[in-house]
């Protein structure tokens, strides 16, 4: 079988045997799945969805989509799809930078990923194979250390790195992989699936001399949706590079807007707006601490923007400063000074670590501090007590082996729940769900977990995209959120960047999927129908671990404690939103019924699979 | 009363606040007409050439309210209210 955009090759490797074998993947499951995410999740799925995290038999799936690696616009992310052993649902987590173009010039859609070696392995992907050699030397290092080493032994030029810190190896459950850009598969845990494996590393050879890949179905059809792509995200307002606020400032060009809309959680979302908001925003690190502006494969936008302290305590250089990690670390905990924030993102990088996870929990530790509930005093904004509990969180020493269950795990030990700001055990991301009521709905119904890139209403409740609506109102939030869920579902799956849908939409990326693939039908509305697909059959496999409606839900202080600010007094409304976004979706209680199933052409495959 | 501003609105404004005479004034288009006097830099990359709207995805908020959820340009502003300009801006 041939299909353009795909190698038409995947490696399942099992690390208890030490073996690999390859194998394609059928047609009908590329054109229902895609690649990238969706098929991760196929994947995860048949693999049964009862296993434990840490188990052997857990499946890392290390996936790319048949757009990775092309002339598509932001064609750069790889996707590691795996149950989590933070949340216990599925979980999807995506890097960018060019490790995913490598995989996809290397010669495969995917690595299948079982079993637990005996000592700790890396695998080594080149020219279509996969080799599994001796980690051991590598066991205990840091990301970057890892990287120089394995850089060392295969080059730079032709070659990415992808590795686990010693959170991982300690199966910290809120373990990142990186690689040798900072790019980081964050959420979820997935890092921690690694370390369980006894897998330190994975060494990605691969460039486009020779055959160009992935070859289009159609060259010229293929050409000129690029060119559609190309052109919407250069002439974009948000995109346009060097114009648009992305570009120039990166992700980090939100703290401003959210904090004057009083919906940027701080200390632990005791309040919503923060006093030195302005301290750690795009625009004061820009001005102060700006040391590169990096790019991933394919994209002219490069928003990532590594960040430097060049002498002092806090000495460090590192990619990229997120808005994310700004505000976990950040207004979060307290904390408006820039240069221990750059110093904790590093040691993030360097440990493994879910900077967002790392920094909600600190800030439930502060809260519970106050109470008298830890073993140890930290004070809000207390930077060299952070950065100490990061370290011993990456080691699990002492407090640090509570803290690396995560802020709902820890919370939970600690003696009070509800002091963390976690949906289904994962921790929410930086917008306050008082304040922007759609984005509280995203939330609870993530199948992830809390999560803003599952459904990222911020578009439109905040930068007016695709089309603008009011942050404070319920009416057609439920909608909106969908669409966007859908349109990521397939968005992932291709898989390319979110922000590209800042410029593009259904329309373009089903055209760039067509004519690479040659899966005509896949019109824009089939497109969001995919991306449906994906959506349920993760609600299907979480639901089959026993979650339901009753876990839909938002920490409890969105409900009861208001906004501040200039979201003074305003709560979330998420079970007026909750009702309309099940009917919309046709689910029973956050339980999807089996006709949507057969409807979406999920179930009876997916059925026997699961027995 | 000071108006906010952010990104690189700062560079065409000189600064990350301006403070502007509202006089008579009572609308954000008030405002904004007082504001292009002391920063004439500031008018192309914040409305439309007609000037009778904002330019795509460029915000204002008037004490963290979109002008756009309320009544645009015509939106009523006092001295007493805080009023931000923000170029296009997203991210994740």
């Amino acid at each position: 079988m041939t299909l353009g955009g795909y190698a038409n090759r995947i490696a399942r490797i099992n690390l208890s045997s030490g073996t690999v074998e390859y194998g394609q993947v059928e047609r009908d499951l590329l054109r229902k799945y895609i690649g990238g995410r969706g098929l991760g999740v196929k994947f995860v799925f048949d693999n049964g969805p009862r296993v434990d995290p840490f188990s052997p038999d857990n499946l890392l799936a290390i996936m790319i989509g048949p757009c990775t690696g092309s002339a598509v616009p932001m064609s750069g992310r790889l996707a590691i799809v795996t149950k989590s052993p933070l949340t216990g649902t599925i979980t999807d987590s995506h890097m960018g930078g060019f490790t995913a173009a490598r995989l996809r010039w290397a010669g495969l859609d995917g690595l299948l990923i079982k079993g637990r070696a005996w000592r700790p392995v890396y695998l080594v992907v080149e020219n279509g194979n996969v080799t599994i050699e001796d980690a051991t030397h590598l066991w205990g290092l840091g990301v970057r250390a890892t990287v120089r080493a394995l850089q060392e032994k295969y080059g730079k030029d032709r070659t990415s790195v992808m590795a686990i810190g010693p959170a991982g190896e300690r199966l910290v459950r809120f373990a990142a992989w990186l690689n040798e850009h900072d790019r980081a598969s964050g959420r979820g845990g997935t890092g921690a699936v690694g370390g369980s494996k006894n897998l330190k590393a994975i060494v990605i050879i691969g460039d486009r001399s020779g055959q160009p890949q992935p070859l289009p179905e159609r060259k010229e059809a293929f050409q000129e949706a690029v060119r559609m792509g190309q052109k919407a995200i250069m002439a974009g307002a948000l995109t346009a590079p060097n114009k648009g606020g992305l570009s120039i400032y990166g992700t980090n060009v939100l703290m401003n807007i959210i904090n004057e809309a009083g919906s940027l959680p701080t200390r632990n979302a005791k309040e919503s707006h923060f006093e030195h908001g302005e301290a750690i925003s795009g625009e004061a690190f820009r001005e102060f601490n700006l040391a590169s502006e990096p790019v991933c494969h394919a994209c002219p936008v490069h928003c990532k923007k590594e960040v430097e302290v060049k002498e002092g305590r806090w000495k460090a250089r590192t990619e990229s400063m997120e808005y994310e990690t700004a505000w976990a670390l950040g207004a979060q905990c307290g904390l408006g000074d820039r240069e221990p924030l750059i110093y904790m993102l590093d040691q993030c990088n360097d440990y493994g670590l879910d900077t967002i996870e790392m920094g909600v929990t600190l800030g439930m530790a502060m809260e519970a501090s106050e109470k008298g509930l830890t073993p140890e005093v930290i004070n809000w904004g207390d930077a060299e007590k952070m950065s100490e509990l990061i370290r011993k969180t990456a080691y699990r020493e002492g407090f640090g082996d509570i803290l690396a269950n995560g802020a709902f795990g820890a919370a939970t030990l600690l003696g009070d729940p509800d002091l963390a700001l976690s949906v289904k055990g994962q921790a929410i991301p930086a917008y306050d769900p008082r304040g922007v009521q759609g984005i509280g709905l995203g939330y609870a119904t993530s199948n992830r977990g809390a999560c803003h890139l599952r459904g990222y209403t911020i578009a439109s409740e905040i930068a007016g995209i695709p089309f603008a609506t009011d942050r404070t109102v319920t009416e057609g939030k439920a909608q909106l959120l969908k669409t966007f869920q859908d349109l990521f579902g397939f968005l992932d799956s291709m898989d390319v960047c979110k922000f590209a849908s800042f410029s593009e939409g259904a329309e373009e990326f089903s055209a760039q999927v067509r004519a690479l693939t040659g899966f005509d039908d896949i019109t824009p509305e089939e497109a969001m129908r995919i991306g449906e697909r994906v959506y349920n059959l993760e609600r299907y496999y979480n639901n089959l671990n026993g979650f339901t409606g009753e876990h839909d839900t938002l920490p409890k202080r969105f409900f009861t404690v208001p906004g501040t600010h200039n979201s003074a007094g305003m709560l979330s409304q998420l079970p007026v939103m909750l009702e309309e976004y099940y009917r919309l979706r046709g689910w029973v209680n956050g339980v999807v019924p089996e006709e949507k199933l057969i409807e979406l052409e999920i179930l009876e495959r997916e059925r026997e699979a699961v027995r | 009363m000071n108006v906010k501003l952010f990104g690189n609105l700062r560079q065409y404004g000189g600064g990350s606040h301006v403070a502007v005479d509202l006089g008579e004034g009572r609308t954000v288009a008030d405002l904004l007409e007082r504001l292009f006097a002391l920063c004439p830099a500031l008018r192309p990359h914040v409305v439309t050439p007609e000037g009778d709207a904002l330019l795509p995805h460029v915000n204002i908020m008037l004490n963290g309210r979109l002008i756009r959820d309320l009544q645009g340009l015509q939106t009523p502003v006092s001295e007493e209210d805080s009023v931000a300009i923000f170029p296009p801006s997203a991210g994740g």
